[in-house]
């Protein structure tokens, strides 16, 4: 083993994991959806509030937790800065330096809000879903509410092989670094070149496995039938019919903001 | 006895491949047998074995001559699933065929597959689960099993469909003892108790022979012989141990740690010149990170590393002077041909010119003289295997780390190996070598380190070293050949 794969399914749960991967599935769309239809700055920036304090009650903690944790506050930040700066409509409410002729606007406060609030509330909805959802039984609920089963097993076999292949191209890398290989030049070049060099060996192993997967499931009748049945029985709980509830609250309030 | 399985005159070749991989192979299996194939790498066994389970017939662009018949019905009037209701492969690694995230949505998988009502899932899993003995993980995730844990899981969901006849293919390749015991205790349970008719691929043909099976022996496509399993070879004694010369590594109280998960606790050891140490343990006792701390790929948690007066070792330093082989051989298949692979160390590094002489030597050692112009993506397991090690040798580093590179050869590949790797130290390098088998070790190395859970638990000579694994439960690495 050579490291460790920080996005995934943490087993140490809370209440969040105890909920239906549907019911999550849908607060994650309501949420996603919500903060790019919504224009008020309130809505993603609660959303972020709500966000934080339910990964605080189910034992997630951000920084400790969420990957790329820092790179996603500072592309926030970044992307407040950008539309703080460079929005010249509404009135100025401050103005930092006349000599590079930027003035802050209400106007630009709002829409960092906005566009800062919106990057937020997506990439933690969604990193807070993979943490605390079980991908194989976000597969199976999925195919029992009527997604064709080749489909849901593609999806399972992804969840399952893309922290293999993380380890994989970090062996090959290794190894290339052990052999002498420098990427050096500017980072674009040294991305082609890591690219260039790691994509043969993967592309051969991930064949390979591929192959042997095949072999793993025909072997067992995978595709014989047109349906099959479903061992794993998930029914929605009274937290999910609360949650349920909320989320109908959600898509009201979404649709009376933007009516409003 | 009737014949269950029944394999007549039967040739196969891979589409595009120049070769027949099966050449007129003749065989005969009863109900109830358990039989072992056994030869050299790339000889054809898991190919036959394939051919077996009804996998081969139908595959486009092969060619197919013969016949396999199970029960007098031959295989290839019938589809693959109907195949496999009579006949279940384990395939060597356990990781590559899971379709699934838990033990019991595996086991479940195939049995779904069959439509079968949720009840009589349930109670096919309990039956596969308790005869592999593996209830207690019913619950777990996959990706937290041990090796020996996911193997008797795989052979759980194979199993769970009834099969008549199972067929594994190495099932204890990736594994260490202690895992290879409790695997080869399920599939003595299976033929007492299920009267399964088992057929083995197996190097290992002496971990068989408690169980006395009949061993089919390969080579080149064909089976030459048949008959009962070889006699337990006498275990060689410990090898004098070369004197050790020049310290070229140093760790002193070293802690590496996965997360929560500690991989090496508190491990101080020197590596000297003209030596071969084995590294030894269970899967998951911290010998790869080991290895990889050494070659400064990982650096440590804690604790400080010298590597070749490198008291910050990072793999750029250490390249020149150091190699490491890993686990996976197509993992470190770097050139466009076997030549370009074998001498890129020395290219990248500016010294092809004096390290060309000792690396066609290696070559021709290796039996891979004659392929040089080939890609190296041709070669066989066994053969990838030499190159790999060709090419961590080639430049002469003062210090190999090699990780489990005899995993997957047949004895005669092992021993060459092992050969490369002792003329390497007698010439002056420092080697460290993960490994299993504790009589390759008492004939090769020089002293044995134990890890357990990573700590180092061992470090002595070869003679100490059985009386330590007897005393402390590790009773399965004094096996034969192991």
């Amino acid at each position: 083993m050579s490291g460790r794969v920080k996005l995934q399914y943490r087993t140490d749960g809370g209440w969040l994991h105890e909920l239906h991967p549907l019911t999550k599935l849908g607060w994650l769309l309501g949420l996603t959806v919500g903060s790019f239809l919504v224009a008020t700055p309130w809505y993603p920036a609660l959303a972020v509030v709500g966000l934080w304090g339910a990964a605080y009650l189910a034992r997630i903690r951000p920084a400790r937790d969420m990957r790329g944790w820092r790179l996603l506050l500072s592309t926030s930040a970044a992307f407040f800065a950008l539309q703080v700066l460079f929005t010249r409509s509404g009135s100025a409410v401050a103005d930092p330096s006349s000599v590079l002729g930027l003035v802050i606007t209400d106007e630009g406060l709002r829409r960092g809000v906005l566009v800062a609030g919106r990057f937020l509330a997506v990439i933690m909805a969604s990193q807070l879903f993979v943490l605390t959802t079980d991908p194989s039984g976000l597969a199976y609920a999925l195919m029992r509410a009527g997604l064709p089963y080749r489909y849901g097993f593609a999806l399972v076999t992804a969840i399952r092989l893309a922290p293999l292949f993380e380890l994989e191209a970090n062996t090959i890398y290794q190894a290339q670094l052990a052999r002498g290989v420098r990427y050096d030049g500017s980072l674009f070049r040294r991305i082609i070149e890591v690219l260039r060099q790691l994509l043969l060996p993967l592309l051969v192993g991930a064949l390979r496995r591929a192959e042997r997967l095949a072999v793993s499931m025909e072997g067992r009748q995978f595709g014989r039938y047109r349906q099959r049945t479903f061992y794993r029985t998930a029914q929605l709980g009274p937290p999910d019919h609360v949650a349920l509830a909320a989320l109908l609250g959600l898509v009201v309030v979404t649709i009376w903001l933007m009516v409003a | 006895m009737p014949a269950l399985l029944q394999v007549t005159d039967l040739h196969y070749r891979y589409p595009r491949a120049s070769d027949w991989a099966l050449r007129g192979v003749n065989l005969r299996i009863g109900p109830g047998e358990m039989v072992a194939l056994a030869g050299p790498s790339a000889c054809g066994k898991s190919t036959l074995a394939l051919a077996m389970a009804g996998f081969l017939h139908e595959r486009p662009g092969g060619q197919w001559r013969g016949a396999v018949h199970a029960e007098g019905t031959d295989l290839a009037s019938r589809s693959l699933y109907e195949n496999a209701e009579f006949v279940g492969l384990v395939q060597q690694n356990p990781e590559d065929q899971f379709c699934t995230l838990t033990v019991e949505d595996e086991i479940a998988f195939g049995l779904e597959n069959r439509c079968y009502p949720p009840e009589q899932i349930a109670s096919q899993i309990d039956w596969a689960l308790d005869i592999v003995a593996a209830r207690h993980l019913q619950r777990r995730q996959l990706s937290t099993l041990s090796g020996g844990e996911q193997q008797r899981v795989a052979i759980a969901s194979v199993l769970a469909a009834r099969p008549r006849i199972l067929i594994l293919d190495e099932p204890t390749s990736n594994l260490d003892p202690t895992a290879t015991q409790s695997v080869l205790q399920v599939l003595e349970r299976l033929r007492r108790q299920e009267e399964l008719t088992l057929v083995i691929v197996e190097h290992k043909l002496e971990v068989l022979a408690p169980f006395a099976p009949r061993i089919v022996l390969m080579e080149d496509g064909r089976i030459v012989q048949g008959g009962a399993p070889p006699p337990a070879s006498e275990r060689p004694a410990p090898r004098n141990p070369s004197a050790p010369g020049e310290t070229v590594a140093k760790l002193v109280r070293v802690s590496h740690d996965y997360g929560s998960r500690p991989a090496l606790d508190d491990i101080s050891l020197e590596l000297q010149r003209g030596q071969i140490v084995a590294l030894m343990g269970d899967n998951g006792s911290g010998k790869s990170t080991l290895l990889r701390c050494l070659m400064g790929l990982i650096r440590p948690t804690s604790g400080a590393v010298t590597v070749l007066g490198n008291t910050v070792p990072t793999v750029s330093s250490l390249a020149r002077r150091a190699g490491i082989v890993f686990q996976n051989p197509d993992h470190q298949l770097l050139g466009e041909t076997v030549w370009d692979d074998a001498i890129m160390l020395a290219r990248n590094t500016g010294r092809e010119e004096p390290v060309r002489p000792r690396a066609q030597e290696l070559l021709r050692q290796g039996g891979l003289w004659e392929r040089r112009e080939d890609s190296p993506w041709r070669l066989s397991y066994g053969q990838k295997r030499r190159l790999n090690v060709t090419a961590a040798l080639a430049h002469g580093p003062d210090l190999l780390l090699a990780d489990e590179i005899l995993i997957g050869q047949d004895p005669t590949n092992a021993h060459r190996l092992m050969r490369r790797l002792r003329e390497s130290a007698d010439s002056g390098a420092a080697v460290l070598l993960a490994l299993h088998s504790v009589a390759l070790a008492q004939r090769y190395a020089d002293r044995a380190l134990f890890l357990d859970s990573g700590r180092l638990a061992f470090d002595g000579t070869l003679e100490a070293l059985g009386a330590y694994l007897a005393e402390h439960d590790h009773t399965a690495y004094l096996e034969p050949t192991v």
